[in-house]
């Protein structure tokens, strides 16, 4: 059996990481008989099509940042919430919890079978200027991701959230159209925005947890046995991811210094206090939002 | 699968169908053979259409019309005949550098031979050039408009290869310049050889003095460029919206300055636009299945393995690359063949160790000569139309322009320097 | 045209009909272009005036709206370019056919045509369904209403290459072949306004 897995990143990114041993763990456990070919660089489309072609069956397996399922299961919406989580381990730790598996049930309704977590990614951001405290934010333009929470959050915090193709991003830091962006430090690393920033602000905004999905059409075509063995790979290899988010983080942070880009320790406390009132918008535009966001807060304590 | 795909390609194309429907419906044989769903078919091609970069093609496309609506080129074709109209072969190499300065606003070929054909080609008849040689003239010289920034193939090859569109950009300023100077020369001397065009005495009072009035009245259209490359590396806009802002800027000087676009033209001007844009990009939506096919059955890998075993090294694989590149040129559409080629070899490329922004250059001019090559060469269909001539009584003077445009791609691929010299300010 | 006498009275109404058709399509697909332009002119305006007056205005919308309308744009304008037979392709095989083994090849190539309208029908049908439940990322509009546009679009390329194929089998098609290039169209055009 062959099947296709799709992502949107590089060969050195976590996603391929935990995606590769995904598929080298379930050839081994299938003695062969499972073939998962990995495509990075979104050689299979981006995150929406991949949702969309796993629903309607056309994709096989898929990773996803969490923003882009919003647009398809409201429930993921909790996390595009500033200030959700406090650190990356904490995250992970309830989202390979009881409370992870509760948004997971939600997918098969989509016509998606969550297989597991990768990483959470810490989203801190990277700018022509210092950002010490919300105040900094003010006269910002800033490129975030298109979702609500994350356009609504900045420009609570006095920014302007500015709509902009990826691509052209590297030029317009370094021509000054815009002031800076949001990533995580690896993929501020892997996509050169290194080249083109003066200050990586450790904003610590969102954590943005990331999915490894499966069409459900093809999860059913899998007998119990080898849906337990699809699952168990499916455990190990993000596992795998999350230690090896740990681990690029860790590089990429030295590797920023190293290049002779600040970095700045944010004060988060007035960041948090001018962002609070986003969480309660959020969660009115979400089916049984308040209990999800609830679940979430009770795990955290 | 790659047999299927392939086979039913060429076969519908031959037929006469439109190139999108042999796109799609021989990715439909290929699904079908390797039992994949068929949608893919329309959600590849809709996800390829909903970008922001590619916005760039309908918005250059508008800013043409506007332009050619708007007295713009023919302010151009003013100030290069006041320059050089004067000298032997003076009025083809007016056609040449109007492509040129047309090429700085404009970024599509066939927009350009339009724009610059319709309005030299009857006046070079007139001086006494063959309708031909005219015609040819003008088809070569508007590949131009890939070349010289702004480039649709380039903002097209840029989303293909994963490269920066502004380097595309910069790259391609002085190849432009090269292909310029070489069809200049060609038409003094084809015209000094055959003896038409005659010399035009002037003194250099009358002289300077034209072009001091061509260049007041061509002052707006000069400064267009101006403000989109300013505009760009100034930190105002992004090269995608400077495509937008070209737009604003013609509908301006159109509507309000010179007077020549009337609101009640507006709407008939955007229509046809936005038909213009629907047939290119409809290719680059539909081409991007066939990406996509070639992608899953990882053809790219197999034909860069391929490429490694005939050679190692990247003289001759560049010299292949042309070869390649020429054939599929003269059948396939330019936009269609980057879409489709860029991904498979631009990777191969880096891996001969090659630039890949160099790499784009010597694609993209290659592909821009397909659209002066027969059977399928979409400037040679515009001068027909313009001249009224049939596509086989354009070889003849065609050749002579074909053979100049091979040489400069073989400097252009062996010289990287012309590509990237520019890069490094 | 109008010294040719026409032999199909009852094709040349359709033909008149669908001309309106695809006259308003075409106007339809224009003002879709010029709201992608305002669109992006909004969004580069309300960064500049934050930038140089302060003004806190915030558009991130205007991407969204552009990249849809342009969708929209297209496959209105494509199904335009199928009744203008502006499509691209090779034609240079078929016109060396002799002349009836030619207008065959023509109308089975509508006929392709024809299959691929439908299968866009069909599949943007599906998409239309299954964008009910999805919805766009900024504005948080169903994605239906960008499907349908598409479904639109292939629908009226279908109708027009349907009678395409019609006017090559009855043979009334060759009265109309003006195969011109869309920028040479339009240089021409003005040519005979603006010497
Ligand atoms: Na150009
Ligand atoms: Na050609």
């Amino acid at each position: 059996l062959d099947m296709n897995l799709g992502h949107t990143l590089t060969l050195d990114s976590p996603f391929h990481a935990g995606a590769q041993k995904f598929a080298d763990l379930l050839k081994e456990r299938s003695n062969g008989e499972i073939n998962i070919t990995v495509f990075p660089h979104s050689q299979l489309g981006g995150e929406l099509t991949l949702i969309q072609g796993a629903q309607m069956g056309t994709e096989d397996v898929f990773v996803t940042g969490q923003s882009t399922l919003t647009n398809t299961a409201r429930e993921f919406l909790i996390f595009d919430i500033p200030y959700l989580f406090d650190s990356v381990e904490q995250a992970n730790e309830i989202l390979n919890g009881p409370v992870g598996d509760k948004f997971l049930d939600v997918l098969p309704d989509y016509g998606l079978v969550g297989l597991g977590w990768f990483s959470s990614m810490e989203r801190n951001v990277f700018a022509s200027r210092a950002i010490e405290s919300a105040d900094d934010f003010n006269g910002m333009k800033l490129r975030v991701i298109q979702s609500p929470g994350y356009v609504e959050s900045y420009n609570a915090l006095g920014a302007q959230a500015t709509p902009m193709a990826y691509s052209d991003l590297y030029l317009a830091l370094q021509q000054h159209v815009i002031d800076g962006a949001d990533t995580s430090p690896d993929q501020f690393v892997s996509d050169k925005f290194i080249e083109v920033s003066k200050f990586y602000n450790v904003t610590r905004v969102h954590y943005m947890p990331a999915l490894l999905i499966m069409s459900k059409s093809r999860w059913d075509s899998f007998s119990p046995e080898e849906q337990e063995m699809v699952q168990g790979a499916a455990d190990d290899a993000m596992a795998h991811a999350q230690a090896y988010y740990r681990e690029v983080y860790d590089k990429a942070m030295q590797e920023i210094a190293a290049a002779g880009v600040t970095i700045v320790e944010t004060d988060v406390t007035s960041l948090v206090e001018a962002t609070a009132p986003v969480a309660q918008q959020l969660i009115d535009q979400i089916p049984n939002g308040q209990e999800f966001y609830d679940a979430v807060m009770a795990a955290k304590n | 699968m790659i047999a299927a795909l392939s086979l039913s390609f060429l076969g519908i194309m031959f037929i006469g169908a439109p190139i999108m429907v042999a796109l799609a419906l021989s990715a439909v044989v290929a699904l079908q053979s390797s039992g994949r769903p068929l949608m893919i078919v329309l959600q590849t091609a809709f996800q390829s259409l909903d970008s922001f970069s590619l916005m760039a093609i309908p918005f250059f496309v508008l800013a043409g019309n506007l332009m050619q609506s708007g007295g713009i080129a023919r302010r151009l074709v003013g100030l290069a005949n006041a320059f050089v109209g004067w000298i032997r072969g003076g009025l083809g190499a007016v056609a040449v550098i109007t492509s040129m300065m047309f090429s700085t606003v404009c970024g599509s070929s066939s927009a350009t031979t339009a724009a610059i054909g319709s309005t030299l080609i009857p006046a070079m008849q007139r001086k006494g050039y063959p309708k031909a040689f005219a015609a040819a003239t003008a088809a070569a010289s508007g590949e131009l408009g890939a070349i010289i920034p702004p480039s649709i193939p380039m903002v097209v090859y840029g989303l293909a290869a994963n490269v920066s569109v502004a380097s595309l950009f910069i790259a391609g300023i002085l190849p432009g310049l090269l292909i310029t100077l070489s069809l200049v020369i060609t038409v003094c001397v084809v015209a000094r050889i055959k003896g038409f065009d005659e010399v035009t005495p002037i003194n250099l009072r009358d002289w300077l003095w034209g072009i001091w009035s061509a260049f007041r009245e061509s002052i707006l259209a000069l400064l267009m460029p101006v403000i989109i490359l300013g505009g760009i590396y100034g930190g105002f806009f992004t090269p995608t919206e400077a495509s937008c802002v070209a737009v604003i800027y013609g509908l301006v000087v159109g509507m309000f300055i010179y007077k020549e676009v009337a609101f009640k033209d507006l709407l008939t001007v955007l229509g046809r636009s936005a038909v213009m844009s629907a047939i290119i990009m409809l290719i680059v939506a539909f081409a991007a299945v066939f990406a996509y096919l070639l992608t899953i059955n990882q053809v790219p890998q197999q034909v860069a393995i391929l490429l490694g075993k005939i050679t190692d090294n990247p003289l001759i694989f560049l010299l292949l690359v042309n070869i390649l590149l020429f054939f599929i040129g003269m059948f396939v559409e330019a936009l269609a063949a980057i879409l489709i080629l860029a991904p498979i070899l631009a990777p191969v490329a880096v891996s001969f160790g090659i630039d890949p922004i160099h790499f784009g250059m010597v694609i993209i001019v290659n592909l821009a000569i397909g659209m002066v090559t027969p059977p399928v060469g979409v400037n040679l269909f515009v001068v027909c139309q313009i001249a009224n001539l049939k596509l086989e009584q354009l070889i003849r003077p065609l050749l002579i322009f074909l053979a100049v445009l091979v040489i400069n791609v073989a400097i252009i691929s062996y010289v990287p320097a012309l590509s990237t010299v520019l890069l490094g300010y | 045209m109008s010294d040719k006498t026409f032999a199909h009275p009852r094709y040349e109404a359709c033909r008149a009909a669908m001309a309106v058709v695809n006259d308003w399509a075409t106007k339809l697909a224009g003002l879709l272009l010029g709201g992608m332009v305002a669109a992006i002119a909004v969004s580069v305006s309300v960064r500049l005036l934050y930038s140089y007056s302060g003004i806190r205005l915030s558009a991130p919308w205007t991407e969204e709206v552009a990249r849809y309308l342009m969708v929209a744009s297209v496959f209105l304008g494509g199904a335009v370019a199928a009744f203008q037979k502006r499509l691209i392709g090779v034609d240079a095989f078929v016109s060396m056919m002799p002349s009836r083994l030619a207008r065959w090849m023509r109308a089975f190539a509508h006929l392709l045509t024809l299959g691929f309208a439908l299968l866009i029908v069909w599949q943007a049908a599906a998409l239309v369904e299954f964008g009910l439940r999805q919805w766009s990322p900024v504005m948080r509009m169903p994605m239906a209403f960008v499907y349908a546009w598409i479904l639109l679009g292939a629908a009226l390329m279908a109708a027009n290459t349907v009678l395409h194929m019609i006017g090559e089998i009855i043979g009334a098609e060759g009265l109309h072949d003006v195969e011109i290039d869309e920028d040479a169209a339009e240089i021409l055009s003005h040519q005979g306004t603006k010497p």
